[in-house]
């Protein structure tokens, strides 16, 4: 189900929170519905003002920055005529191919490389992207990202890349899209399927601050407490997360390989469950581990923001778009324990279903 | 173990059972001490594991900045557990970083660096299922160490978009960053399991000892009722066989009870048949000679006031032959008993009637003198007188001749008594018959009884020493002149080395009984010789003489099987000759044993057929294999045409009877061809073969009259 507005977004909110009471109460009826269908959540107009820079050291609870909520949305970016678009793939994983495609069925004429195919080494094909001329480069994947890296004067955009932070932005041409949907549509989501959710940790790498930041206002929003530490290792993170579970009623997972391995992901996942932590994910994958909620980027969002973007650096509007440009959209899943847990602590989500 | 030099069925079983019993309990000891220790140290490495993975989220020393409060958090940690001595902390260049001990009162532990070796060994394990080093072993369990490499690891820069947390580990890298070394002291531990294994023991030897008392006790119950069977079955054993047995309460006992009492009953049931059958004449009932001798020395042991201790009465019937010649010998028979119930009646209990074979019988009556005795004899010869025996409506008479001697104390041994009364017996017969004579001591009567009796000894000496000799006599097949098999013929060598053949001793052997053992030497010494000589002759067959004795045996047929079969002979090289006397006398009994023989496979020969002329007759009930042609027809066979005739028409009886003809007695080569002519099969005598001491294969010549014959069937056959 996919479901777009951008000229309501009170009844967008609405909207969600609905289909989430609703998921969660058919889940109930329905118990084999597991996880449930995904909930597309649209966004409120991108910000396309800079966000603020981070902070160092990032603050312990930043001030909650209002979400606005007037703005009229923007029109959907139209295709960009008559220029030249190379997209280059990371590899073929479906999350960034799928983008590709969203990308080329929206522009229609697309060159599309994949640092993964064995019949070019990935200095060949940034040079082949290099000598057709093309205007504007498409980075997916953190791979795909460090090799666009290398074009000087070409408008790149990287996409579905977490640690943006490791790639260097200060040659101007650079540009990103955010991996994450808005994290405060996220808190939302969250906060509607357990409306008792007071306390949010998360463990990150070191270079998101800004991340930090926006994670900070989206939960003191909705009145609920922030805490995040840093790691270098996963270890760490365990160690760390361990000792933050008795403060904390939910975790944020972020996609952050440096200090994530698998191992140490299940155990988290099963640490959690054990002492009845909820844990929202960024893959849906990991509902099956104990996540509770799972919150995803929408293909065709990912590629409107890309165009959009496109768009201004074509325009010579680079200066003025932000390093990493938000999403506006998302798509919900939820595992049906969770929420059957929740209902059973005395949540109103199933009442809401009604 | 032994009892007065003998072993001890309840001290073996008992032995037994505490050797099993402590073989099981050692085996049980030593597996509760080897799965004690199996399972302490398969306990102390889960509890291990569990600890070197707690001690990795506690080693944040080694991935988290060194800090007080985890040396804090590390040191109440391990304080929980007295197992653990201390926990080292090494970097990934094997060099310590830190130690925790577990005793406030222990010096501070420096951890000596990891070996090289050590340093490799514990890297391998790095992702490994099981990450860790246990230093120890089934032997040594109670100290030991546990080393556990210590890594972080990372997802793949692009690896978390297309996540499958349930494919393998997807990791990009592994970076070792340090080893855990846990010191575990398990000492109290061990300590108290040794000393529950050590109780368990006790208990269980314990338990053992017990056992072994009370299975004594039940065993000495349960064999109780086996120890009572022992006085019955020694009174059983002595012959006692209205023994009575103890019922048994166990079931096994009551049944092996069961089974002597039916062995008793069966062991006594058979006593008396051969009780009966050892004493008692079975055509008569009669007692016969061994049981006679028997009762004749008791007599003479019997002591007595008298002199004269009973007189001994020797009866032969007059022309008893005649009868059977003519009227038959179930006739015969049937006279004999007839003549034996008569003289029962008439010694009545005054004396014992024994049957000695034939129609001979022998009276002993005790306590009568010379004068008693020549009145019974007188009473024994008028009743013989009256007697009248019908047979087919003729009313046959027969008298008799008795010789009697007076049993006197220490004079004469039993031998010469029977001698005695028979020499008085012929000495009735030769005075006319139908009389009694006294026996009298005469020069040419004493010369007789002493021939008579000193044959008997050296017959007996025969017997006892093997000093009887074998000679081979072979028998040729005419018509192709091959031997076909050897008579064994009996020969007895005397004192001066002189060699007598069977005329000489044979009357004497029968009138003391001995046939049945000459018999028996006879077969065995025969058997023997053909084991002995057939490694040279591959196809040596021998022809051996029975008696009459022989085939009074019940089972001759099974005798014979078993000897045979104890010198692995098959029965078709064996022939057995009896005579055409022996076998018209007692015709049933003896077509009874020829058909047993001849079904076992052997052949059974004829002898002296023609003899008594009476045996034509019987031919037709007989099947023999071969018919011996009497050698009275053979002597003047060249000479003598109706002997030629007499021949040619046994031939040709035995050619249609399906049997073989052998004419005895040849002694030229001009009647050996007659022979041929004549229709026989084989022929024996001194032409053919002297009697020889081994058996020698020979061929003759062919008779012409055989090559014509020859040449005739196939002229036929041509034709």
């Amino acid at each position: 189900m996919s479901v777009t507005s951008h000229s309501q977004p009170k009844l967008a909110r609405l909207l969600v929170c609905s289909l989430l009471a609703l998921t969660a109460g058919c889940s109930t009826l329905f118990p084999e519905q597991t996880p449930e269908e995904p909930v597309v959540v649209p966004r409120l107009p991108p910000d396309l003002k800079p966000p603020p820079r981070p902070v160092e050291p990032p603050p312990p609870a930043p001030a909650p920055v209002p979400v606005p909520q007037e703005i009229e949305p923007e029109p959907a970016p139209e295709p960009i005529e008559g220029s030249k678009i190379a997209v280059l793939l990371s590899d073929r994983t479906p999350a960034f191919e799928n983008v590709a495609n969203a990308l080329a069925a929206k522009l229609g004429q697309v060159d599309i490389y994949d640092l993964s195919d064995k019949s070019l080494t990935p200095k060949e094909t940034v040079d082949s992207i290099r000598m057709t001329g093309i205007e504007v480069v498409v980075a997916i994947g953190y791979r795909a990202a460090s090799m666009a890296a290398s074009f000087e004067s070409t408008p790149v955009i990287v996409s579905q890349v977490f640690n943006v932070g490791e790639i260097d932005f200060s040659a101007g041409n650079v540009k990103g899209v955010s991996v994450l949907p808005p994290l405060d549509l996220q808190v939302e989501a969250w906060r509607a399927m357990n409306p008792n959710l007071t306390s949010i940790g998360a463990i990150l790498g070191t270079g998101h601050e800004q991340l930090i930041e926006e994670a900070t206002r989206a939960a003191a929003e909705r009145d609920i407490r922030f805490q995040y530490r840093l790691a270098q290792s996963d270890r760490e993170t365990l160690y760390l997360f361990t000792r933050l579970v008795p403060d904390i009623d939910g975790f944020w997972l972020f996609p952050d390989n440096r200090i994530l391995s698998t191992s140490i992901l299940k155990q988290l996942l099963t640490y959690a469950s054990r002492h009845r932590v909820q844990v929202a994910v960024f893959n849906d994958s990991l509902l099956s581990l104990g996540a509770t909620i799972s919150t995803t980027s929408v293909d065709a969002n990912v590629a409107d923001t890309i165009v959009t973007v496109a768009n201004r650096l074509l325009e010579g509007d680079g200066q003025e778009v932000p390093s990493v440009t938000p999403l506006s959209e998302m798509e919900v899943r939820t595992s049906r324990s969770p929420v059957e847990q929740v209902a059973s602590e005395g949540g109103d989500t199933t009442e809401g279903a009604h | 173990m032994s009892f007065g030099g003998q072993r001890v069925l309840i001290h073996e079983i008992m032995s037994l059972q505490i050797l099993i019993t402590a073989i099981i309990g050692a085996l049980a000891i030593a597996g509760l001490y080897w799965g004690g220790q199996w399972v302490l140290q398969k306990n102390y490495s889960r509890w291990a594991m569990q600890w070197t993975d707690e001690l990795h989220e506690l080693g944040a020393p080694l991935y988290l900045p060194y800090g007080e409060e985890v040396t804090l958090r590390l040191e109440r940690y391990i304080d929980k557990y007295q197992e653990i001595d201390n926990v080292a902390f090494y970097r990934a260049d094997g060099s310590p970083l830190m130690a925790v001990a577990n005793s406030d009162d222990a010096p501070p532990v420096r951890p000596a660096e990891m070996s090289d070796a050590l340093l490799a060994e514990v890297t391998t394990l790095i992702g490994a299922d099981r990450p860790y080093l246990m230093s120890s072993s089934l032997l040594d369990i109670q100290r030991f160490t546990i080393y556990a490499p210590i890594w972080t690891a990372s997802i793949a820069s692009d690896g978390l978009f297309d996540f499958d947390p349930l494919a393998d580990e997807s990791d990009a890298s592994m970076e070792l960053v340090g080893f855990l070394a846990l010191e575990l002291n398990f000492s109290e531990f061990h300590e108290n399991l040794l000393k529950n294994i050590k109780l368990a023991i006790l208990a269980l030897l314990v338990l053992l000892i017990v056992s072994g008392f009370l299975g004594r006790m039940s065993l000495r119950r349960a064999l109780r009722a086996i120890s009572d069977l022992q006085q019955p079955i020694a009174e059983l054993a002595k012959g006692n066989l209205s023994v009575k047995f103890k019922p048994a309460a166990h079931r096994e006992i009551s049944e092996i009870v069961e089974a002597l009492e039916s062995t008793a009953t069966a062991l006594g049931e058979r006593d008396a048949k051969l009780l009966r059958l050892a004493n008692h004449d079975p055509l008569t009932g009669l007692f016969n000679r061994r049981r006679f001798v028997d009762e004749l020395e008791k007599l003479a042991d019997s002591p007595s006031a008298s002199k004269d201790l009973g007189a001994l009465f020797f009866v032969d019937l007059d022309q008893f032959k005649y009868v059977n010649d003519t009227c038959g010998h179930p006739a015969g028979d049937r006279l004999i008993k007839t003549v034996a119930e008569r003289l029962r009646a008439t010694v009545g209990d005054q004396g014992v009637v024994a049957r000695f074979g034939g129609d001979e019988f022998a009276i002993l009556v005790p306590g009568v003198g010379k004068r008693d005795a020549m009145k019974l004899a007188d009473l024994i010869l008028e009743d013989m007188r009256q007697l009248s025996h019908i047979e087919d409506e003729n009313v046959i008479h027969v008298h008799c001749s008795i010789g009697v001697t007076i049993i006197r104390a220490g004079e004469a041994t039993n031998d010469d008594l029977i001698a005695q009364a028979d020499i008085a017996c012929r000495e009735a017969k030769a005075r006319g018959r139908n009389r009694a004579e006294f026996y009298r001591v005469s020069k040419r009567e004493t010369q007789q009884m002493a021939a008579d009796v000193g044959w008997m000894r050296k017959l007996r000496e025969a017997i006892d020493k093997d000093l009887f000799l074998l000679r081979f006599q072979p028998v040729v097949h005419i018509a192709s002149g091959q031997t076909s098999h050897h008579e064994v013929l009996l020969r007895l060598k005397m004192d001066d080395g002189q060699i007598v053949g069977p005329d000489m001793f044979i009357t004497a052997a029968v009138r003391f009984g001995l046939m049945a053992e000459i018999d028996a030497w006879m077969i065995e010494h025969a058997l023997e010789a053909h084991v002995q000589y057939r490694e040279n002759d591959p196809g040596l067959r021998l022809a051996i003489n029975l008696s009459a004795n022989a085939f009074e045996t019940e089972d001759l047929a099974g005798y014979v099987a078993a000897q045979l079969r104890k010198r692995d002979i098959t029965p078709d090289r064996i022939v057995f000759e009896i005579t055409e006397n022996l076998a018209v006398r007692h015709l049933s009994h003896v077509e009874r044993q020829v058909a047993a023989l001849r079904e076992m496979g052997c052949e059974v020969a004829l002898d002296d057929f023609g003899k008594g002329y009476s045996s034509l007759g019987y031919i037709q009930q007989l099947s023999f294999d071969y018919i011996k042609i009497d050698g009275s027809f053979i002597k003047n066979l060249v000479k003598n045409p109706v002997d030629q005739k007499m021949v040619r028409l046994i031939a040709e009886i035995g050619r249609e009877a399906g049997m073989k003809t052998i004419a005895e007695y040849v002694q030229s080569g001009p009647a050996f061809s007659l022979l041929a002519e004549l229709g026989v099969d084989y022929a024996q005598g001194f032409y053919v073969g002297k009697p020889i001491a081994v058996p020698r294969h020979r061929t003759l010549p062919v008779a012409l009259a055989s090559k014509r014959r020859k040449h005739r069937v196939a002229d036929k056959s041509g034709a």
